[in-house]
């Protein structure tokens, strides 16, 4: 065997063996979208009908190690999308608007979940059904801007994205 | 004659001892009339004072709460521009439906509109049918504001309008806070257990049901 046809056979077989090790020592890839520190995981929305509202949940989380802040969010589902807070008052159950910029601290997210905070989709475009999809895109002082698309599902059965 | 053994009583045993006898008597007449009461009661909690009338989610007119007479009856309170609570809610509710399924048969669930000037029966369908609600035993029910209004005073319903803000188009935009109970009625028209509708346990209320007569 002379030199070329072993360096073939070299290559025919080392080739994928370091595609191999390549790839089982690639950094694991967060679930969800991430950019700097945030990443944004489990985005599932509510149906809504033409013209009123929606509500989207899912968790925001700053891995960095610097605050971050949520400045707007856009869709083009919706003219206007606020972060609330529902919070039990005097027998009530109120829903109070987060003040812009929200800011996630290092290591801290912004977890929301039904009955609870929640991004709110006002003055619905068209109608939002079990099983449409909804792109938001989120910009965030230091990460930047960041789009996200998820389904429209129900708290029993929430959409896998 | 007959006043007798009362005179020795009390000729024997003082003003005390027969102040006592006079409470005692007085106690076991109050025990008796609360006995009758539960009796004739059962352990309701409310009503309704009257009756009102209504309109599903279909456009037919519903007289509430006598149309559901004879029937099991879960209320619940909702409004379509509610983003969160009332959603969480009815979800919880579709929950308990479908745990009754085969066993509900006489069992109607209904959902009544806090915001009767927004919520028309075209709203109310349209927030069923996004959910995938059957709305054969399900009803979606509006009306008239006074009406409805008068309904959720009379149901002790605690709501107040907030976030009350005029988009571009001059369009006034507004959400409510609210209470979010969940009614069981029995098939008398009587109000016999209230949950709460954000932290509704399934089982709990299917028992309850279940267990009424």
């Amino acid at each position: 065997m002379n030199f070329r046809s072993q360096l073939a056979r070299s290559l025919r077989l080392g080739l994928p063996l370091l595609a191999l090790l390549a790839a089982c020592g690639a950094p694991e890839q967060p679930q969800g979208h991430r950019s700097g520190g945030i990443t944004i995981t489990g985005m599932w929305g509510t149906p809504g009908i033409n013209g009123r509202v929606s509500a989207a949940y899912g968790t925001i989380a700053n891995h960095g190690t610097e605050p971050d802040s949520l400045i707007a969010i856009s869709s083009p589902a919706a003219p206007l999308i606020e972060v609330h807070q529902m919070v039990e008052q005097e027998g009530m159950l109120r829903m109070r608007g987060m003040k812009w910029p929200v800011v996630i601290a290092p290591g801290d997210s912004l977890a929301m979940a039904p009955g609870g905070t929640h991004l709110m989709l006002m003055e619905l475009h068209q109608s939002l059904q079990l099983g449409d999809s909804v792109t938001l895109r989120l910009s965030f002082a230091s990460a930047g801007q960041r789009e996200v698309r998820f389904q429209i599902g129900n708290q029993q059965n929430k959409p896998q994205n | 004659m007959s006043k007798q053994p009362l005179q020795v009583l009390l000729m024997n045993n003082g003003p005390g001892r027969s102040r006592n006898v006079w409470e005692s008597t007085l106690a076991a007449l109050l025990l008796l009339l609360t006995a009758i009461l539960f009796w004739g009661c059962g352990n309701a909690v409310g009503q309704a004072s009257r009756s009102y009338q209504l309109t599903d989610e279909h456009g037919r007119a519903v007289t509430f709460p006598n149309d559901y007479r004879g029937r099991k009856l879960v209320v619940s309170y909702i409004y379509t521009h509610c983003p969160d609570v009332c959603i969480v809610t009815t979800t919880a509710i579709e929950k308990v439906r479908k745990q009754l399924a085969g066993k509900g048969d006489d069992v109607s669930f209904v959902s009544i509109t806090l915001d009767p000037r927004r919520d028309d029966t075209t709203a109310l369908r349209q927030y069923a049918e996004l959910r995938g609600i059957d709305t054969q035993n399900w009803h979606f029910l509006t009306g008239a504001e006074s009406t409805v209004d008068s309904l959720l005073d009379d149901m002790g319903l605690v709501r107040r309008r907030s976030f009350i803000e005029q988009n571009e188009s001059g369009r006034e935009t507004y959400f409510i806070d609210h209470d979010d109970p969940v009614v069981l009625w029995d098939r008398e028209g009587a109000i016999r257990d209230r949950f709460k509708g954000t932290t509704l346990n399934s089982d709990d209320v299917a028992q309850a049901i279940h267990e009424l007569p």
